[in-house]
């Protein structure tokens, strides 16, 4: 079964607009998603999750449609930790928790509290008086505290230190050890998707450019570093978007398969990828 | 629906303990319009939660968590007709302190009345903040806080403040707010459906 998959599916707010997307998470898996600020991210979270109405379009998560009545019994499975959304600020990690006891069937308390010790977060203090990466470490508490199937992240290593970020991001990896667990997480750190994801999705203005395996993804494109006559003389289609180094130097990011074995491609990261593919779209 | 009931009453803690203060001190003083002025602070709790609910953008989250529209929209309600209820049930039993140690007539006519204007104030309150928020829902009902006490201060300036038939009032009130609460709910409930799509 998938996690999520959603099949052709729009979604119009006027001026912006999510067209036809179609996307499948695989169950057990971790997908990055990708996109600048503005791209539909947030607003594809909202669908999946059953926030949002789609226009057209079938969403199907964990097994039910989220149009479906029977969706809202799946909420019970699915742990959320958004950017922009917090828990009413006069409230504290306690009370937090006795709230989310009452939401959840599966809540585990003593998991809820295993986290705030290893997070370091006071548990009475409230949480208008949290930094932003204390609210981040509370929310990933909560949502992993009733044994969800299904975790869907929106920058939540956002406003972490680097070593909690990293803690984390195990914590993440731990968590998908189980067949049936899954993550959509979406973040700017590229650095963290790479890190943990098996497949990386790409949303610009709306629409999926891609969602490949992140091995596949970074083995089917390199980054070309050499004379603008050399890159000139690149088959059409190797070159998938090409900068002046200086000097009379190109960089560029090309597909692996149109390029001759003679040439030296150095390996990207996601970040390259990604950043390339942007610069691309952009000029287009 | 309990679960946002609770966090709810956790967020407005603070003003329910002033609120507290003020009640205590409104039910002491001689004029009994002041109860009025109670009840009506009592239905802008449900005001102050919701406020609390949009500065965190809780309904954001919330609506991918396992409350129904009704939960969402149903709990305000009943927050208000607790609050309501609690702050009668107050100036009741300060009613009831001033009977046996004052001179003072056990009338609870105008309790009566004030709840049913309370929850007539929540009616039209709540579907106008689940509409468009909490600062433009804000200017409304303070006109008809103001409307409520006004009417209410007008009134206790004159000198014979005789209600005829008040039992006829109270059950006509009572016939009234009873629909138009229904009406107010399914109202709040349609225009919180609309907000997710």
């Amino acid at each position: 079964m998938n996690a999520i998959s959603m099949s052709h599916v729009s979604k119009s707010f006027g001026d912006f607009a999510i067209n036809d997307l179609n996307f499948v998470l695989p169950e057990g898996c971790i997908c990055g998603l990708v996109g600048e600020n503005g791209a539909g991210k947030s607003t594809m979270i909202r669908l999946l999750t059953g926030a949002l109405k789609a226009d057209s379009g079938e969403i199907v998560t964990l097994g039910e449609d989220v149009a479906g009545p029977a969706f809202f019994d799946k909420k019970q499975d699915i742990g959320v930790v958004l950017d922009d959304a917090w828990f009413p600020g006069m409230m504290s990690a306690r009370q937090v928790e006795k709230v989310m006891a009452l939401t959840y069937v599966n809540w585990d308390g003593r998991m809820f509290h295993d986290f705030l010790e290893r997070m370091r977060l006071p548990a009475e203090r409230l949480f208008k008086d949290y930094s932003r990466g204390m609210r981040m470490k509370l929310a990933i508490a909560v949502a992993l505290s009733h044994d969800p199937k299904l975790l869907v992240l929106d920058e939540a290593t956002a406003g972490l230190d680097p070593m909690v970020r990293d803690e984390v991001l195990e914590v993440f990896n731990d968590y998908t050890r189980a067949d049936d667990h899954s993550i959509l997480m979406s973040s700017h750190i590229l650095s963290d998707l790479e890190k943990v994801s098996d497949y990386i999705a790409f949303l610009h203005r709306g629409r999926l450019l891609f969602c490949e395996e992140k091995d596949t993804l970074i083995d089917t494109y390199g980054i070309f570093e050499g004379t603008a006559e050399q890159a000139d003389s690149l088959m059409a289609g190797a070159v998938v978007h090409r900068e002046s180094s200086g000097f009379g130097g190109v960089r560029a990011l090309v597909r692996r398969d149109r390029v001759p074995v003679s040439f030296t491609l150095a390996r990207p990261t996601v970040e390259d990828v990604i950043l390339n593919m942007v610069k691309e779209e952009n000029r287009r | 629906m309990k679960a946002l009931l609770v966090k709810d009453i956790y967020s407005i803690w603070k003003q329910l303990r002033l609120m507290l203060v003020i009640l205590v001190v409104f039910a002491v003083m001689p004029d009994d319009y002041m109860n009025v002025l109670a009840l009506t602070i009592a239905a802008m709790m449900p005001y102050t939660a919701a406020a609390y609910d949009e500065r965190s953008r809780w309904n954001l989250m919330a609506a991918m968590m396992p409350y129904t529209p009704l939960d969402m929209v149903l709990s305000k309600y009943v927050l208000g007709w607790l609050m309501i209820g609690g702050a009668a049930l107050l100036s009741v039993l300060m009613h009831l302190v001033r009977f046996l140690f004052t001179d003072r007539s056990w009338d609870l006519t105008l309790i009566a009345i004030s709840i049913l204007a309370a929850v007539m104030i929540l009616n039209i309150a709540l579907p106008l903040i689940f509409r468009f928020g909490v600062e433009k829902g804000r200017l409304v009902t303070i006109f008809l806080i103001a409307l409520v006490c006004g009417s209410a201060g007008s009134l206790s300036q004159v000198e014979t403040v005789a209600i005829p038939a008040s039992g006829v009032i109270i059950l006509l009130g009572t016939l009234i707010t009873v629909p138009v609460t229904v009406i107010s709910i399914m109202i709040s409930g349609k225009v919180y459906r609309h907000s997710l799509n």
